[in-house]
């Protein structure tokens, strides 16, 4: 009604819809894996509706990497005083 | 001669207006002023004499006029026809006769409600002082008292006779119909038209506040009154009028509802206000529908029975009226405009940061203020200055539209003195809040989820919510008119106007997280206008020059909601590791508990369940922090127990089962036998008509049962002998818990081996 560009969130769906065939071709067990994928990109729909850049997979891509990145970040410095325990132990 | 009073209500009839004034000793006169509509055509000027004669062939017109008013999206003055048309009857025709004569003609102020109409043009207003010059009952001159304004403080209008009309009693067997007025009371278990009209001729109510009257009550008594040959004396006219019912009842859809809104029954020079057919008077009482009917020029049942969109635009119709602007003709059915509300608020384009789950301590909540509405004032957003076509300055954020420097829009113009008088009114709320305090003694705080003063505060009290009602009331107006920006159907709709608003919404949120950031504050929430922010430790007067400078650099009021001692923000139901908006419950430092989105606010949990929430959350308002929090579990579960026994003991009554649900569709067009379903057709089996948008309210008997007659049992028709599904009613006890203990490790699953769950399964 009116709208010119749908909002972000609503592509994001789209966009998750438009994966259901990959999905369906998955493996029970990694069926879940993806739709995880899909849940950390929701996680900064907010900044996908303020960029609302031309193609929204980069913006699913870039939120999903950012959510990874985290994890490394995270892993590595837990992974670090791991060893560094052990080191001294 | 001059009388003076207060105008109390007015509508047309044939070519007058009449009008009920209450005089100062408490009279109520009627009064007829002569009063004929006028509209206005542009266009070639031979096409607009054809018009005018063709309507005074018909005897429609009574005579006309040229003259020059303002075009409404240019602001240009043009030359129009204004046309006298005979009476209100023939006025209301109007858009069926003119739509032929569209190609050659423009038409503007051609389907204004008439009342409106007369109280623009004398700039009175319902319940205002007003001067009249009268002879006999003829009005000469009208005008407001110099001392009166829709601005100031109001006071109600005294000695209005109430009278109260409703049926007693719970199921359908055992109802009766009650009147009361006065301390005075009839209670009919078969209803006797006779004595309600002997009851109303001997009271002769001013005001008429009944539950349900619209949708049954008065259909009701109608259809007696042709029966047994009675005629109740409803309206106050000498002459008896025929009975116009207007609108016709309708379901509509708004916030992703479906609600049913019954036909209206107005009285003449008597008010019937449905409590159960206003929403309006739902949100804010008597005191909301007196405000926004004085705001808005709508005569009182009116206002009580329409929405406060249809008010703010009447503000906005009043605004064009007083500054010679013509109004552009708005087509479509009336009801439609409701859709708009769910267009908008469902997609309003504001920011939302998920929050991250978790309870945390030393946490804070701001909002700003009214947002949109004040965006559009301080931006000067309106319909016809966005895009204006003379300037070119593309201050919107993101989309770059241009804003016209050189008019003041009338969105703006009329929003500006409500959002000072809502600040106002919010003002006196709170002083009378702290001065309440005082009066009972700061140390003993009132039930943590608001609670009734007594003694000497009840008097604070009873201001304080008359504040409250009418702050309330123009807080929906506020809410709509930024819907109404955005639809394009709207007499004053232009999306562009919206998407302008959200704009500098979100650059407003974007700022305020900003600088919260900045300050050190971590950002765990935020919906579109409110932030939940995080530092460890920080000071009340820090969070005070947080709100200053935000609301400096955004020019809108950012204040402070309140420190929670602890806040829990909750996954969304479908997926425990999914953040989901609105969805959280807090402790603020003065006691008291806020939630949202939890079973307890829900119309579909049961009020049992409710009620176990409820009291999980007051033995959480004494948690002072993680660790007290922490420490009540034990408590809690044992309420999970107490409740799960007087389920599993068949001691749970029905009433306190109830599961009260609105329906989207006809009964009969549901394709899924859902349990609300079922409940519906079981209504309608019986007898009883439901609407789509109204509400059933239901016990589960056997969810899984393959008789679907067993499954539910919709409300009039439990009755004593009727068990309930005692597993149904544990599964939402535990998740009305889980929603509570689930940042403590106890999941539903837990939840339920505490409770023996499994044994209950195999009774």
């Amino acid at each position: 009604m009116g709208r010119t560009v749908l909002p972000f969130s609503r592509v994001l769906e789209q966009e998750v819809q438009e994966w259901r065939k990959f999905r369906r071709g998955l493996r029970k067990e990694d069926q879940q894996f993806l739709d995880r994928l899909f849940e950390e990109a929701r996680l900064h729909v907010q900044a996908g509706v303020y960029a609302s850049r031309p193609w929204p997979f980069e913006t699913i891509l870039i939120s999903i990497l950012l959510e990874h990145e985290k994890a490394l970040v995270d892993l590595r410095s837990k992974l670090k005083s791991i060893e560094e325990k052990e080191q001294k132990g | 001669m001059q009388i003076r009073g207060r105008l109390f209500d007015l509508y047309p009839l044939e070519s007058s207006m009449i009008l009920w004034i209450k005089e100062e000793d408490g009279r109520l006169r009627r009064l007829e002023d002569p009063f004929r509509p006028r509209f206005y055509a542009q266009g070639k000027k031979s096409d607009l004499l054809d018009l005018f004669r063709s309507l005074q062939r018909g005897q429609r017109a009574a005579g006309y006029q040229w003259t020059r008013k303002k075009e409404f999206w240019s602001g240009e003055e043009v030359e129009v026809i204004e046309i006298e048309v005979v009476d209100s009857e023939h006025y209301a025709q109007l858009s069926r006769i003119l739509p032929s004569w569209e190609e050659k003609i423009t038409f503007y102020n051609c389907d204004i409600p008439l009342p409106q109409t007369y109280l623009y043009e004398k700039k009175i207003f319902p319940t205002g002082r007003c001067l009249v010059e009268v002879e006999g009952n003829r009005i000469f001159e009208i005008h407001p008292d110099p001392s009166e304004s829709v601005w100031i403080e109001d006071e109600a209008i005294p000695d209005l006779r109430v009278m109260e009309l409703r049926m007693d009693g719970d199921s359908i067997r055992k109802k009766s119909l009650l009147l009361e007025c006065e301390g005075y009371r009839v209670e009919m278990e078969t209803i006797d038209v006779g004595e309600v009209e002997k009851f109303l001729r001997r009271f002769d109510p001013d005001v008429i506040l009944s539950d349900d009257g619209d949708a049954s009550l008065l259909p009701l008594l109608f259809s007696g009154e042709k029966r047994w040959k009675v005629s109740i004396p409803w309206d106050r006219e000498p002459y008896p009028v025929k009975r116009q019912i207007h609108p016709k009842g309708f379901s509509y859809f708004s916030y992703g509802r479906t609600y049913y809104r019954a036909p209206a029954h107005l009285f003449l020079g008597r008010w019937h206000i449905d409590r159960r057919n206003s929403f309006i008077y739902g949100e804010s009482g008597m005191e909301g529908v007196i405000e926004l009917a004085r705001l808005a020029k709508i005569p009182v049942q009116r206002m009580a029975r329409t929405s406060p969109g249809t008010a703010i635009t009447s503000m906005q119709l009043d605004r064009a009226f007083q500054e010679d602007i013509l109004i552009p003709w708005r087509k479509g059915e009336p009801e439609r405009f409701k859709t708009a509300w769910d267009l908008l608020v469902g997609d309003k384009g504001g920011l939302v940061f998920q929050p991250k789950l978790g309870i945390f301590e030393d946490v804070a909540e701001i909002d700003f203020a009214s947002m949109y509405p004040t965006m559009m004032a301080i931006h000067n957003i309106s319909p016809e200055t966005v895009l204006c076509g003379c300037c070119e300055n593309h201050s919107v954020p993101e989309v770059g539209y241009t804003i016209c420097e050189k008019r003041e829009g009338i969105v703006p113009k009329t929003l500006r003195p409500i959002l000072t008088r809502r600040t106002w009114l919010k003002k006196m709320v709170k002083e009378l809040e702290s001065r309440r305090w005082n009066v009972e003694g700061g140390n003993s705080p009132p039930s943590p989820l608001g609670g009734e003063g007594k003694g000497e505060g009840a008097d604070c009290e009873k201001r304080r919510e008359t504040y409250n009602r009418k702050q309330t009331a123009l807080k929906w107006m506020l809410v709509t008119c930024f819907g109404y920006l955005g639809y394009r159907n709207a007499r004053f709709g232009r999306i562009e106007a919206h998407e302008a608003v959200t704009a500098f919404g979100r650059e407003s949120l974007l700022q305020a997280k900003e600088i919260c950031e900045e300050e050190g504050f971590e950002l765990l929430h935020a919906i579109t206008d409110s932030l939940w922010i995080r530092k460890k430790g920080f000071r009340g007067e820090e969070i005070l020059e947080l709100c200053q400078k935000i609301s400096e650099t955004t020019g809108i009021t950012m204040s402070l909601e309140g420190i929670y001692r602890w806040i829990a923000f909750l996954p969304s139901k479908g997926n425990p590791e999914s953040p989901v908006a609105n969805r959280y419950f807090g402790l603020f430092q003065n006691g008291k508990i806020k939630a949202r989105g939890l079973a307890f606010r829900r119309g579909d949990t049961p009020p049992l369940i409710q009620e176990a929430q409820l009291r999980m959350l007051e033995i959480l308002a004494e948690a002072k922090d993680m660790d007290d929090y922490r420490a009540k579990i034990p408590k809690i579960l044992d309420l999970l127990l107490e409740y799960s026994l007087m389920l599993k003991d068949g001691q749970a009554k029905n009433e306190d089962l109830a599961i009260g649900k609105r329906i989207s569709q006809e009964p009969s067009a549901y394709k899924m036998d859902s349990l609300t379903a079922l409940a519906a057709q079981e209504l309608e089996d019986v007898g009883i008509p439901i609407h789509p948008g109204e509400k059933v309210r239901y016990v589960i008997k056997d969810a899984e049962s393959k008789d679907k007659a067993e499954r539910v049992r919709p409300f009039p028709l439990v009755g004593p002998d009727d068990t309930y599904d005692v597993k149904k009613y544990l599964e939402m006890l535990v998740k009305a818990t889980e929603e509570i203990l689930i940042h403590l490790g106890y999941n539903a699953k837990r939840l339920k081996e505490v409770i023996d769950f499994s044994h209950a399964e195999e009774d």
